[in-house]
């Protein structure tokens, strides 16, 4: 049926754009993956076809276009039938009644502050009407299992916003429901503002509420702040608690919050050379407490070099980590040779081991609109010595 | 409630008089991120794409009216969240199943997944359902192997040791319970009718929001 409802949709952006006599754009990935699987312990290989279509100009005035991505794969390695996955579709419609609408109808990314989702319906968004605007999507909800589409039968996602955006203060009042076989599984109330409070202070605050449960499952609070030139601190308080499905058995179970208290700051010491550096505590109630610290660094030595560097280190509850990474990225005419090194050394309860992984990988622009690119990963951890994975694609645009 | 979110509505309205126009970045769309620090930094404007922004990024998408399409297809976001890679990033890797991963499921993701999940553990289920977690912990045959607290085998026997540290993990992390054990039947023994009471302090308001939404089938399971 994904794989039907793939072709059907990519006919009907063809006869749009013949129809229209529009202005069409192509982007074709086509990939040959390998990778492990470690359930199966099966060396897996993958042909995908990844294809984004943008259709713009089917009128005088630009405003109505056409958006499509989906992606084909078949597993080489089993019997497995051919997968697809469209990821959207839709038709857009933007600044209707003097750019007071935008409406997209067909499958999309809804988002709200309440709840997101990708679903087979519409969105409108209403701005410029003085004060306030308003956001409104619904639709059928689609759920992508790891390699396909399920039929979410009977499953919808609907939200309203109220948002504003008075001088340099942003507010957004949103409510938000999903439906699962008929019954309401969430119905979620978010609230998120941001703002100055003083000169080079602001803040910001996003919440979500669970109507049901009359708590609020999701809640940060941070400040930001930028004392000097090129120095950014931010502190944040986070709380949640584990939330699950009102037709999930485990609703009706209580559960603990968590809490996060956070100090960050980044600095960037000129135009090529940047540090990070942050704090978190974490608190799991009673006496359940980790402590968090990474410090990382951007730099661009020479020109056509990046590299990207960070330590982290993690410890309390659940275990222990102290991780480095290490990237970069050297550019050359046509291509761009990148390679890096991940390395965790890390102890959970009653297994103290060490995770690698170290890649290499290139981009080459063979002409202006074709462009090859390529990766090699060994992964060395407990499970596996060496597991390879990696993948080259044909990327064209046209 | 109804009335109240009414209310709020109403004062958004209010208190609001000018929309504020807010520069487009439609023109800048073709620029490298280290690029926008010519405007932002040395104005003090912080560039809102900044070190921290795999973490942040949320709070501006979400804005109903935000300006991220000014630059992004909704591409852009998927091959994130849904394991998409029409645009090769080689830093990402590559899961079990062939989908993509995020920057940030480093090293062998596997093998430190339970520790970095619990760096705010709602992150998660920003992408991945619970089905996800039991597409593997269900299969996995010796689930001893987990080393979870509670799960700890008595000495060489077959039976597990079975205290108050489960009530604790389950508490805080309810839904890795549901990873190995989706229909919570492992539960039922004890916390059924006449056992453990397992519902929050305030269960009786709860419960009759829950009723009114669901047709709360799983109530019978303790509640024969």
């Amino acid at each position: 049926m994904a794989k039907l409802r793939f072709l059907i949709s990519l006919s009907f952006v063809f006869i749009a754009t013949v129809v229209f006599s529009a202005e069409i754009n192509f982007k074709s990935s086509t990939q040959y993956l390998w990778y492990n699987n470690f359930i199966t312990r099966d060396n897996e290989k993958d042909i995908a076809e990844y294809l984004k279509v943008d259709v713009s100009r089917l009128t005088k005035d630009d405003k109505l276009s056409i958006h499509a991505y989906g992606r084909l794969n078949k597993q080489l390695s089993s019997s497995d039938d051919l997968d697809a996955r469209l990821y959207y579709l839709y038709l857009s419609y933007e600044d209707l009644l003097n750019g007071k609408a935008h409406i997209w109808l067909g499958r999309q990314y809804a988002y709200s502050n309440a709840l997101s989702g990708i679903i087979d319906g519409g969105s409108l968004t209403l701005t410029n009407l003085g004060p306030v605007g308003f956001r409104f999507f619904g639709g059928r909800e689609v759920r992508f299992s790891e390699r396909s589409e399920l039929g979410a039968k009977d499953s919808y996602l609907w939200s309203a916003s109220a948002f504003s955006n008075f001088k340099n203060y942003y507010l957004q009042l949103s409510y938000a429901v999903r439906y699962d076989r008929n019954d309401r599984s969430k119905e979620i109330i978010g609230f998120s503002a941001d703002g100055p409070i003083a000169k080079n202070l602001s803040f910001y605050l996003d919440t979500k509420y669970d109507y049901v449960f009359k708590s609020t499952n999701q809640f940060l609070l941070g400040l930001k702040s930028t004392p000097v030139k090129d120095l950014v601190i931010k502190a944040e308080y986070y709380q949640s608690f584990p939330s699950f499905d009102y037709t999930s058995v485990y609703s009706v179970f209580a559960v603990d919050k968590y809490r996060e208290y956070a100090l960050k700051g980044q600095y960037a010491i000129n135009k090529n050379y940047g540090v990070t550096i942050g704090y978190a505590r974490e608190d799991f109630d009673g006496d359940a407490e980790a402590d968090l610290y990474e410090i990382g660094l951007r730099a661009m030595p020479l020109k056509n070099l990046t590299v990207n560097a960070s330590y982290e280190k993690r410890n309390g509850y659940a275990g222990k980590v102290g991780g480095i990474r290490l990237d970069g990225e050297y550019k050359v005419k046509n291509m761009a040779i990148s390679g890096g090194v991940d390395y965790d050394d890390f102890k959970r309860a009653e297994r103290e081991d060490i995770a690698k992984r170290y890649w290499a990988g290139f981009t080459y622009d063979i002409r202006k609109n074709i462009s090859l690119a390529a990766k090699f990963e060994d992964n060395v951890s407990y499970d596996y010595k060496n597991n390879y994975k990696g993948f080259i694609a044909l990327n064209v645009k046209f | 409630m109804r009335k109240i979110v009414f209310a709020v509505l109403l004062s958004v309205i209010m208190v609001s008089s000018v929309l504020y126009g807010r520069t487009s970045h439609r023109e800048f769309r073709a620029m490298n991120l280290n690029e926008c620090a010519d405007c932002h930094l040395s104005s003090n404007v912080p560039p809102n794409h900044d070190e921290d922004f795999l973490k942040t990024h949320r709070l501006l998408a979400e804005k109903a009216d935000s300006n991220c399409k000014e630059c992004h297809g909704q591409s852009f976001c998927l091959d994130c969240h849904t394991g998409g890679g029409i645009t090769q990033d080689l830093k990402k890797s590559i899961s079990y199943k062939g989908n993509y991963m995020p920057k940030s499921h480093r090293s062998d993701f596997i093998s430190i997944h339970s520790i970095k999940a619990m760096d705010n553990p709602q992150n998660c289920y920003r992408c991945h359902e619970s089905r996800f977690c039991e597409d593997c912990h269900t299969k996995i045959g010796n689930k001893g192997t987990l080393r979870i607290k509670s799960h700890k085998p008595a000495g060489s026997s077959q039976s597990y040791i079975w205290n108050q540290e489960h009530a604790l993990e389950a508490r805080r992390n309810l839904q890795s319970c549901q990873s190995c054990h989706p229909d919570a039947g492992v539960c039922v023994p004890c916390h059924k009718s006449g056992g453990a009471n397992p519902h929050p302090k305030d269960w009786k308001n709860i419960k009759e929001r829950l009723l009114d939404r669901t047709k709360a089938a799983y109530c019978k399971k303790c509640h024969i």
